[in-house]
């Protein structure tokens, strides 16, 4: 296959090279410090809901800001320009919002500001969005219901159908390129983490060197003044088939009125893989709890003894190192089992994981393993019907997903986490086997989606 | 008879590496030096990078007190004695020469064996640190700040000091031997005329003159307080004794600061008016004004004591001789600003560096004034606004100087072109690294927050923070002038003989001829 000339005066151009590789670590780091954030909160004094609410609050303003901000990419600019400058700005505020993570106990000292530390808290989470929503990482791993639609899937459908191929090479590019700046943000995070007293100092370490990291790439973004292809298309806009989002009425009654004209399978599927989503994203923000508070698991290796807190770097490690090898392994699961069975075994397995941390036995390789699982669902995203894989090669086949029910699933995730708190703050054992529950409920939707007209 | 300097013969007899420990060309002179400098560049660096790291929290969290006072005192030693002063000796090697039209400098086995004492003498200011690391018993990185006042520094029972001190006496001997060659070069060598030499070398001139002057005061006061710590005398210790050191060493100090700066100042000179396609303005003024700071800077020193007890009157003095430096540096602005004024200015590298040093100049100069003002300085003295001010000047200035000296005079050097994409993101960094940790540090010094203390109130966290995440813009800046510099040497593309599309303009200067 001959390389695209455009990646191959990519390749050779450094700062080109440098841009990316600031971008992905900046992916990195930001993951990095909203994992530890939890953990951050606690060491302020604050509970479990507050991690929830506050969770919940920036996955709400990340679809608010994902439905405003696509329906203004209308305008005069180059696609190019805007799209830099757009990635620029995201990564400046993602800055600005790791620093206001990192000095949230003292900024109102300083400043003489009313907000207090949970404010200032709110303020990154908030500031953070842009970066998730319309910054250059956007489409990496771990992609979630944040970062809104895909464009047009027009030549995915033709892709998919003409090789079954179940993640194009670009979206394997971005699961890797994700991980792969998750990986090396874990191995910093654990030293630092590891390095300092307190994890109030090593959460300061990690957000204060995402920051940096983030400034160097914008001003990299600057410099190269073009987007690196291997984040999408710099004229990449936000096409989408049928109606455009500025057309979605997310009331209610129009999301009823849109599910209503789905197939009962379709449905269904949807239901199902959408409790699942909920499932896991009420766990995830408490794992850092439970892995350090709730079940403390060090790790001593030789000399070398680690606090919970660093280790818990090593597990998100893990998960990219997952993710990766799920990358990996897409294609050919897809091609050598059935895609309902791999999507059903799939969703089964990612919500039996929360179970599976709380009854796992105390060990650091124990927990890991799980770990590594939760990152291997990739192998299964492409699959997922909310992503609204429209192909024919589609476990539950159909049309394209009304944008109407994409932006309920996305509305449906984000009191999840505030759940999950409130959950957890009885006990995290109830948190954990709530989440179970309801993916297996999940699972068992799609189960009907896939039994659905076999007794006929 | 003088032979063309062009790019083309930047590597002559460069092929031979061990005719290298004694030939003497002057541009072979000027990679040893700049070589010197990165290194020394980059560890005096990684020293600041893990200063500021350890200020990211308010307490100590990553390392004791101790090894924070060491961060500090080798950063500081590391970049003035080992960085700035090779660096500014090697750009006046690689342009003075073809600058004043000679390839011959005046006393070229002096000027090796100057350069080879600064490699035992960087070994002996970082023995600390090296004997720390490898664990050699008793040798502990020095913690007591790059002025070692007495009696912290004469009391210690770290080996380290002695070495240091040995360390700054080959310093003070390098240097005054690279000046003497410099010196003698430029008054005797050169074949212009007075009225045509350029702005740069009247500054390397003027600094080698003042380093001439300096630099064995060092030496005496470095004698004295060795004398101390081996020999039981008590120059320095008791009744005014540490005084005594504070008046020695900051008429040496403060000149240095000067003897650092004004070679910075000749290559914005330099180079500001060949990419702004003009000549530069007020060139006479401009050299005017570099012979003045020659001379005020050594009448200022005082300002630094402010607080010692000085007298009133002896104060008022100080304050008007400080605040009367600030007239020349006012004029080499002008001259700039005004060259800048209608010119076609392209934003090259070099330029864009000029130009974000031309604009830290302004705040550090301003600063500075402030702090001659007797009553502002003793508000500020010994706090974080000190620090924000010189760090204005010397990273702010004085760094992109260098950077700009480094794009602008690479392919003179080595016969090579850099990438101007990297060369540029570099410089960008750099400013914006710059501007943001030391304008956060500014707002730390206006808060009097004291410098030079491990741990601090935490409501300074954020600045502090701040400060630290532009340090690491900056360390990242560095790498990409590292990968440019190893990609140019790798495989860049020979420079042409006019690399920067000087030979039409107005302000085509002799080296590259």
């Amino acid at each position: 296959m001959t390389p695209h000339p455009r990646d191959a005066v990519e390749r050779s151009d450094p700062v080109r090279l440098i841009c990316l590789a600031t971008i992905v670590s900046t992916h990195g780091l930001v993951r990095l410090a909203e994992r530890y954030l939890p953990e951050f909160l606690s060491a302020l004094g604050y509970g479990p809901i507050v991690v929830g609410l506050l969770v919940s609050l920036g996955l709400g303003t990340a679809v608010a800001a994902s439905e405003l901000s696509s329906a203004d990419l209308g305008g005069d600019a180059t696609p190019a320009l805007e799209s830099t400058t757009v990635a620029v700005l995201a990564a400046l505020l993602a800055a600005v919002g790791l620093l206001a993570w990192a000095g949230a106990p003292t900024l109102d000292t300083l400043l003489g500001t009313p907000l207090t530390a949970l404010g200032w808290l709110v303020v990154g989470i908030v500031l953070l969005q842009a970066w998730h929503v319309r910054g250059p990482t956007r489409r990496l791993w771990p992609t979630d219901t944040r970062a809104g639609p895909l464009p047009s899937s027009a030549a995915d459908d033709a892709h998919a159908r003409s090789d079954r191929t179940v993640l194009v090479p670009d979206k394997r590019t971005h699961v890797v390129l994700g991980a792969l700046g998750i990986v090396a943000a874990a191995v910093f995070a654990t030293t630092a983490v590891a390095s300092a007293d307190s994890i109030r100092g090593g959460f300061a370490l990690v957000a204060a060197t995402g920051a940096a990291v983030a400034i160097v790439g914008a001003v990299a973004l600057g410099t190269v003044g073009v987007l690196p292809s291997l984040f999408g298309d710099p004229s990449e806009r936000e096409e989408r088939t049928g109606v455009t989002s500025i057309d979605v009425d997310p009331s209610l009654g129009v999301v009823r009125r849109a599910v209503s004209r789905l197939p009962d399978r379709r449905r269904w599927a949807v239901i199902g893989d959408a409790l699942v989503r909920v499932a896991i994203a009420g766990t995830v923000p408490f794992l850092v709890l439970l892995v350090v508070d709730y079940r403390a698991i060090g790790l001593s290796i030789g000399g070398l003894s680690l606090a919970p807190a660093a280790v818990f770097g090593l597990f998100v490690l893990a998960e990219a190192a997952g993710a990766i090898a799920g990358a990996v392994a897409s294609p050919t699961l897809a091609s050598r089992v059935d895609r309902r069975l791999l999507l059903a075994v799939g969703l089964a397995g990612l919500s039996l994981l929360p179970m599976a941390l709380v009854a796992a036995p105390a060990s650091a390789a124990a927990v890991a393993a799980l770990f590594g699982l939760l990152g291997f669902r990739t192998v299964i995203e492409p699959l997922r019907p909310t992503v609204g894989a429209s192909a024919r090669a589609a476990p539950v086949p159909g049309p394209r997903l009304p944008d109407e029910i994409r932006t309920a699933v996305r509305v449906a995730v984000v009191p999840a986490p505030l759940l999950g708190g409130i959950l957890y703050a009885i006990n995290p054992l109830v948190a954990f086997t709530v989440a179970t529950t309801v993916g297996l409920l999940g699972v068992r939707e799609l189960g009907r989606a896939f039994s659905f007209g076999r007794d006929a | 008879m003088t032979r063309a300097s062009t790019p083309r013969r930047a590597l002559e007899g460069a092929g031979d590496p061990l005719a290298g420990l004694s030939s003497v060309g002057h541009r072979r002179l000027a990679r040893w030096h700049l070589a010197l400098a990165l290194v020394m560049g980059l560890w005096g660096g990684l020293d600041a990078l893990f200063l500021r790291t350890a200020l990211v929290t308010p307490g100590l969290e990553q390392w004791p007190a101790e090894t924070y006072n060491a961060f500090f005192t080798t950063h500081g030693l590391t970049m003035l004695f080992l960085f700035v002063l090779p660096a500014i000796w090697g750009f006046a090697y690689a342009a003075v020469p073809p600058l004043i039209g000679t390839d011959d400098l005046a006393h070229p086995n002096l000027a090796v064996w100057a350069f080879w004492l600064q490699v035992p003498a960087a070994l002996a200011v970082r023995s600390g640190t090296i004997g720390g690391i490898l664990g050699v018993a008793g040798l502990e990185p020095i913690a007591s700040g790059w002025t070692l006042y007495p009696p912290l520094s004469v009391l210690s029972p770290n080996p380290a000091v002695d070495a240091l001190l040995v360390g700054l006496l080959l310093v003070a001997v390098g240097t005054a031997a690279t000046a003497v060659t410099l010196v003698a070069t430029i008054q005797r060598r050169r074949e212009i005329r007075w009225l045509d030499v350029d702005t740069f070398t009247w500054t390397v001139l003027t600094a080698g003159w003042m380093a001439l002057v300096a630099f064995p005061v060092l030496a005496a006061a470095i004698a004295l307080l060795l004398a101390d710590r081996t020999l039981g005398t008590a120059f320095l210790l008791g009744g005014r004794g540490p005084l005594v050191w504070q008046h020695l060493f900051w008429f040496f100090a403060h000149p240095l600061v000067y003897v650092l700066v004004l070679p910075p100042m000749g290559i914005v000179g330099h180079v500001l008016p060949r990419f702004a396609g003009r000549r530069l303005f007020g060139r006479r003024s401009s050299v005017y004004s570099t012979l003045a700071i020659g001379v005020v800077s050594f009448t200022v020193w005082a300002h630094h004591m402010f607080v010692t007890g000085v007298g009133p009157s002896v104060r008022t003095v100080f304050m008007f001789t400080t605040l009367a430096v600030a007239v020349p540096s006012s004029a080499k602005l002008c001259t700039w600003l005004v060259t800048l004024w209608g010119g076609s200015v392209r934003y090259s590298a070099p330029m864009i560096a000029v130009l974000a040093a031309v604009g830290f100049f302004v705040v550090g100069g301003v600063t500075g004034v402030f702090l001659a003002v007797v009553p502002i300085n003793v508000r500020y003295t010994g706090t974080y606004y000190v620090v924000a001010h010189f760090h204005f000047l010397l990273a702010g200035f004085v760094g992109l100087s260098l950077v700009a000296g480094a794009y602008y005079w690479y392919p003179l050097l080595t016969g090579r072109r850099l990438e101007p994409g990297l060369a540029r993101l570099h410089g960008w960094l750099t400013i914006v690294g710059v501007a943001v940790t030391f304008g956060a540090l500014l707002f730390v010094g206006l808060a009097q927050l004291p410098r030079r203390v491990a741990t601090y109130p935490a409501v300074y966290a954020p600045l502090q923070q701040l400060a630290t995440v532009g340090a690491y813009v900056i360390a990242t800046g560095q790498l990409a002038f590292l990968l440019n510099l190893g990609r140019s040497l790798w495989v860049g593309d020979p420079a042409p003989d006019d690399p920067w599309d000087l030979e039409d303009g107005p302000s085509h200067a002799r080296e590259w001829r």
